[in-house]
């Protein structure tokens, strides 16, 4: 009948092409509907293709080796849910895009032993005729080395049915049809699950090509429209509408003891993690709070060096770090070494020292002989101890000292006491940490301290430094008004000395000039006696002018004021002069006076007038104090001449000039030698009356020397006479030149 | 040959000294007490040397040569400075004030004459 109908349609749609349709019981794949159509996803599929591609299907029911008979024999074009293998790809093709994509499972009845594939040796399996799934199988067991006896069967239902009546063990499906029809069945899925497929509608090796092309179009069309009848085909089918009901075999429970034991073993050990990582934080919290602290202490000892604040922090810091109730840092005098508390913290009420109120001595400090005898940087007590600390760290109840010496370079600066009411004691991590502390804090005020005292230093001295200068500018005041008061005292006496040598000299002047003009008998005859007392006081007034020109020269030498002229000149020349001067005094007394020099002037330079002056009070010296003999004046030249005064060194070695005068005379003592260039002295007080002078000669000869630059010496054997040399500089590079005289 | 000479001193007895030497040698002597009137003789009798005391009450000796050296008819008339002056710098002070020598006070009778006459144009050396 239906092939009729399908003929009669044929027939109706020439145009129409017609499908032949192998078609066999998987559902929900495809299954053979109540009427003879195909049924499933494969079926929904194709339908929809045939209705736009214009194709008649035409359903060739059976089982899947028929189907797979037909398809070979060319009796059908099409057969639905096909999983490509090598050996079918020989016989048939198919399209590119799966329709499906599937597994094989394994399904055992209920309470059934086999769970995993191993279990399957030596078992019956139940397996679709001619699929491939059979072969796959039966691969894997050789794989594994398990033989199993597969029995075929031409549907999943027929095999399905096969476990449910115990004619064999276990079945092989794919997961559609497992997943959708176990329960009824009553079988359940196993942990045996293998090759993975893709599931194809397929013609023969040489059947229609379009056919392929055109499902293959519009399969893609399908899965990219979530409305597809793809889509909508695979919910009517879902595998989820009804779940096979799953039996709990008897190893679960234990199974899922065991998991709650292991779990609950996790969740401890986590439990612990989480305690040990809190332990950590808090200590790694706590070493962070310690160093913050410790750094801030540190940073105030060299920022701020406040003693009490910072002596307070260190206790604070020691207190907060050792966990201790209270303390105090006391500070040693450094000269009574006397200690005293400088600060406090904790419950301890102030308490002296000592029993009478007073410091107390560091030698007696408990803290401190403790620390000193432990040898290290810290030292603990327990109460009751001796010796006992003093009572400002005893409060009631306390348990246990720790003290630490505040020490700079050896030098103890006092002591930090603390103490608890507990009874444990602080690691050594955080005593060594109180001791680092204390170090610093120790430095730090003997830098504040020795900063202070250098303070006071510099404002002790810069006081002194201002009471000098005022005593200074006192003292440069009195100065200066001395110094104004001597200046004009000093104008005032080079005046008066102006004024007196005129003075004196214009009486002078009439005294000689007229008694010169009676000697020369230019006034008329004198007689003898007359002549002779006009000789005298000739004589005297000439002693007089000398003593006036001599007191000038040295009141002149004395004041600075005596300028010496520096020009050439020739010394021969002044040495005749001065000779041809004196050799009438010579001749009076019998004496020889002689000249030897080099013939031929010979220019130096110098102060002539003053040259002369010297060489005139030389040779009246010698010719006064010799009375027989005779009175040598040499003049030479010295090529090297090195004074002995080396004030100048740029005159040694140069050519100097030599004045010699010597006499025959009385001669000098030796020990007389020394006075004979002082101011007014005559050798013999009884001489100056037998030999006139001003005593004033020799002392004005050595100043004018000296200030030529030049020295005088003298040579004397008593009785025998004397020789006065005088040296001077020639220095005539500059001058001599220009002179010719 | 002019043999006069013109003497410009305050002093009387030093004048009279003066006067008595040279009127020994044959000078003819005028004289003048102040500066002044030193000036004013010498331009009018033109004397041959004129011997200058340099302390001289009002016009020192230093002015009083400056003002006979202003006078072109005197410019060849010698100055000689005759001073009790033996501090520093006078003899170059009377020099650059336009005298031509120095003799120093108090004079020395036996030699006064020669030392003048030494600065005279005519002399006979």
């Amino acid at each position: 009948m239906l092939v009729t109908f399908v003929a009669l349609l044929s027939l109706a749609l020439e145009a129409a092409q017609t499908v032949r349709v192998g078609l066999y019981q998987n559902s929900p794949k495809i299954a053979i509907g109540a009427d003879g159509r195909g049924e499933g996803i494969f079926a929904d599929i194709l339908e929809s293709i045939a209705a736009r591609e214009n194709w008649l299907i035409e359903y060739v029911p059976g089982s899947w080796s028929e189907g797979l008979a037909r398809l070979e024999a060319g009796e059908i074009d099409l057969i639905p849910d096909v999983a490509r293998s090598p050996e079918r790809e020989l016989r048939m093709a198919f399209h590119d895009e799966p329709v499906l994509s599937s597994w094989n499972q394994v399904y055992t009845a209920t309470g059934s032993p086999i769970r995993a594939l191993p279990d399957l040796g030596n078992r019956r399996v139940a397996v679709l005729d001619a699929s491939v799934q059979m072969d796959n199988l039966r691969q894997l067991l050789a794989n594994f080395s398990l033989s199993a006896t597969l029995q075929a069967y031409p549907d999943y239902a027929a095999a399905f049915a096969a476990v449910t009546a115990d004619e064999a063990d276990a079945v092989v499906t794919n997961r559609f049809f497992g997943v959708r029809h176990a329960a009824q069945y009553g079988l359940v899925d196993t942990a045996i699950i293998f090759s993975p497929s893709r599931l194809y509608f397929a013609t023969r090796a040489d059947g229609d090509r379009a056919l392929l092309t055109a499902i293959d179009r519009h399969l893609v069309a399908m899965k990219s429209d979530p409305d597809s009848i793809f889509f909508r085909s695979l919910t009517r089918w879902a595998v989820q509408t009804e779940s096979p009901r799953t039996v709990l075999p008897v190893w679960v429970g234990s199974a899922a003891l065991l998991a709650l034991g292991l779990l609950a073993a996790g969740a401890l050990w986590v439990w612990m993690l989480r305690r040990k990582v809190a332990a950590k934080t808090a200590e790694i919290t706590q070493r962070n709070a310690e160093i913050t602290l410790t750094n801030r202490i540190l940073r105030d000892a060299t920022a701020r060096p406040d003693t009490p604040r910072l002596l307070e922090d260190l206790v604070r810091a020691a207190i907060a770090l050792t966990g201790f109730g209270g303390g105090v840092a006391c500070l040693r005098d450094a000269d009574t070494g006397l200690l005293e508390v400088s600060a406090r913290v904790g419950d301890c009420a102030p308490a002296a020292c000592t029993a009478d109120g007073g410091p107390l001595r560091d030698t007696a400090c408990a803290a401190t002989l403790v620390t000193v005898a432990s040898g290290c940087g810290h030292a603990l007590a327990a109460a009751g101890s001796t010796p006992r600390p003093c009572d400002n760290v005893c409060p009631e109840g306390v348990r246990q000292h720790a003290f630490f010496p505040l020490e700079v370079r050896g030098r103890s600066l006092g002591m930090l006491c603390l103490y608890t009411r507990e009874e444990s004691t602080p690691p050594r991590r955080v005593l060594a940490l109180v001791e680092d502390l204390c170090g610093p804090v120790a430095l730090a005020m003997d830098n504040a301290r020795l900063y202070a005292e250098a303070q006071a230093l510099a404002q002790r001295l810069e006081q002194r430094v201002t009471e000098r200068t005022a005593e200074l500018a006192d003292t440069n005041r009195a100065l200066l008004a001395a110094k104004h008061a001597a200046e004009s005292a000093d104008r005032l006496k080079s005046a008066f000395l102006a004024t007196m040598s005129h003075e004196l000299r214009t009486p002078l002047n009439s005294i000689i000039g007229f008694t010169g003009i009676l000697l020369q008998r230019l006034a008329g005859p004198l007689n003898e006696e007359q002549a002779r007392q006009l000789g005298m006081v000739q004589d005297s007034a000439r002693h007089l002018l000398a003593l006036i020109n001599d007191v000038l020269d040295i009141s002149k030498i004395e004041a600075g004021e005596l300028r010496i002229a520096h020009e050439a000149f020739d010394i021969a020349a002044s040495v005749d002069k001065v000779a041809a001067i004196v050799r009438p005094l010579a001749e009076r007394k019998m004496l020889c006076l002689e000249v030897e020099r080099m013939p031929g002037p010979l220019v130096m330079t110098g102060d002539m007038r003053r040259v002369e002056q010297i060489a005139l009070n030389l040779l009246t010296n010698a010719i006064k104090f010799t009375e027989r003999g005779r009175v040598t004046l040499t003049l030479e030249l010295e090529a090297q001449y090195a004074a002995c005064d080396a004030a100048d060194p740029t005159r040694e070695g140069r050519p100097a000039v030599r004045l010699c005068v010597a006499d025959t005379g009385m001669g000098i003592r030796h020990e007389d030698l020394d006075l004979l260039f002082q101011p007014f002295r005559q050798i013999d007080s009884t001489l100056s009356r037998q030999h006139e002078g001003t005593g004033l000669g020799l002392t004005i000869c050595k100043r004018l020397v000296a200030l030529m630059g030049g020295e005088i010496a003298v040579d004397s054997e008593p009785g025998q006479g004397s020789c006065f040399t005088v040296t001077l500089p020639r220095e005539t590079a500059a001058a001599s030149a220009g002179t010719g005289t | 040959m002019n043999k006069r000479i013109l003497l410009i001193e305050d002093n009387a007895q030093n004048r009279y000294l003066a006067r008595f030497l040279l009127d020994a040698r044959g000078w003819q002597v005028i004289e003048a007490e102040d500066g002044p009137s030193g000036l004013l003789l010498a331009d009018r009798a033109e004397p041959a040397i004129i011997l200058l005391d340099i302390q001289l009450p009002g016009m020192d000796g230093y002015a009083v040569a400056r003002g006979l050296r202003e006078n072109p008819r005197l410019a060849h008339v010698p100055i000689i400075a005759v001073t009790s002056y033996a501090m520093p710098g006078d003899r170059e002070q009377c020099l650059a004030a336009g005298c031509t020598g120095y003799i120093e006070k108090p004079i020395d009778p036996e030699r006064f004459a020669d030392d003048v006459e030494r600065y005279h144009p005519g002399h006979r050396s």
